[in-house]
């Protein structure tokens, strides 16, 4: 397991003067849910893009798509097996 | 709480079935939504299982295995549904963008569903706070 690693980062000051007024806040505990929040945005979106750039999915969709979309038209002009059911 | 009601567009059970592994198959297996399509998308990847199967890279038996694991975890809004909500304003907004999306519209129609997965642009446009790229998480 990846052991936990620690951040260091500056804030402006006048986020500083904020993040001071409200001591009652847990602002690490804030950050880490930001980060942890952004980071799986991050994860899904890479993985959605790996699966839009598979040329297999793009060609098997486009053949799928139009020909169920045909299938739907078909049945409404009383055409196909599954109007005529 | 109630559950997600989540119909998916073809390329979302395309990607599932191309990708087994992949992110979108992981998501078909979350227990808190109920997916749904038309039953005419199970019908196209069924009938046409061997050249889906060359185009996917993979044996025609293990499509057929991989088309009936999803089908396991989707519910089919029958024909006579879908066609019984045809001329609804909604159906045919969409089928005027593009026709092809219509089927997936009537189910989300005909189910009574609150979201469509897609990754086609037109049905966001469409379908805008509906059509959704990821569906979010319900707890």
């Amino acid at each position: 397991m990846t052991p936990a690693k620690k951040f260091t980062f500056d804030v402006p000051p006048d986020l500083r003067a904020i993040l001071d007024d409200h001591p009652e806040v847990n602002w690490t505990a804030v950050f880490r849910d930001a980060i942890r929040r952004q980071a799986v945005a991050a994860d899904i979106a890479r993985r959605i893009v790996e699966e839009q750039s598979d040329p297999r999915i793009a060609a098997v969709t486009a053949s799928v798509k139009s020909r169920v979309g045909k299938r739907f038209r078909d049945a409404q002009e009383g055409k196909g097996r599954r109007a005529a059911a | 709480m109630t559950r997600l009601r989540v119909v998916v567009d073809a390329n979302i059970a395309v990607a599932a079935l191309i990708r087994p592994g992949g992110w979108t198959a992981e998501q078909l297996a979350r227990d808190d939504v109920d997916w749904l399509a038309p039953a005419f998308l199970l019908d196209e990847l069924a009938e046409h299982a061997t050249e889906y199967a060359a185009k996917a890279g993979c044996g025609v038996r293990e499509w057929r295995r991989r088309l009936a694991a999803l089908v396991a975890r989707v519910e089919l809004v029958p024909a006579t549904a879908l066609l019984a909500v045809k001329d609804d304003k909604l159906v045919l907004a969409v089928a005027r963008i593009d026709p092809d999306d219509a089927p997936y519209a009537a189910a989300l129609v005909a189910s009574g569903a609150d979201l469509l997965w897609t990754r086609d642009e037109a049905l966001f446009v469409a379908l805008p706070g509906i059509a959704v790229a990821v569906v979010p998480a319900t707890s």
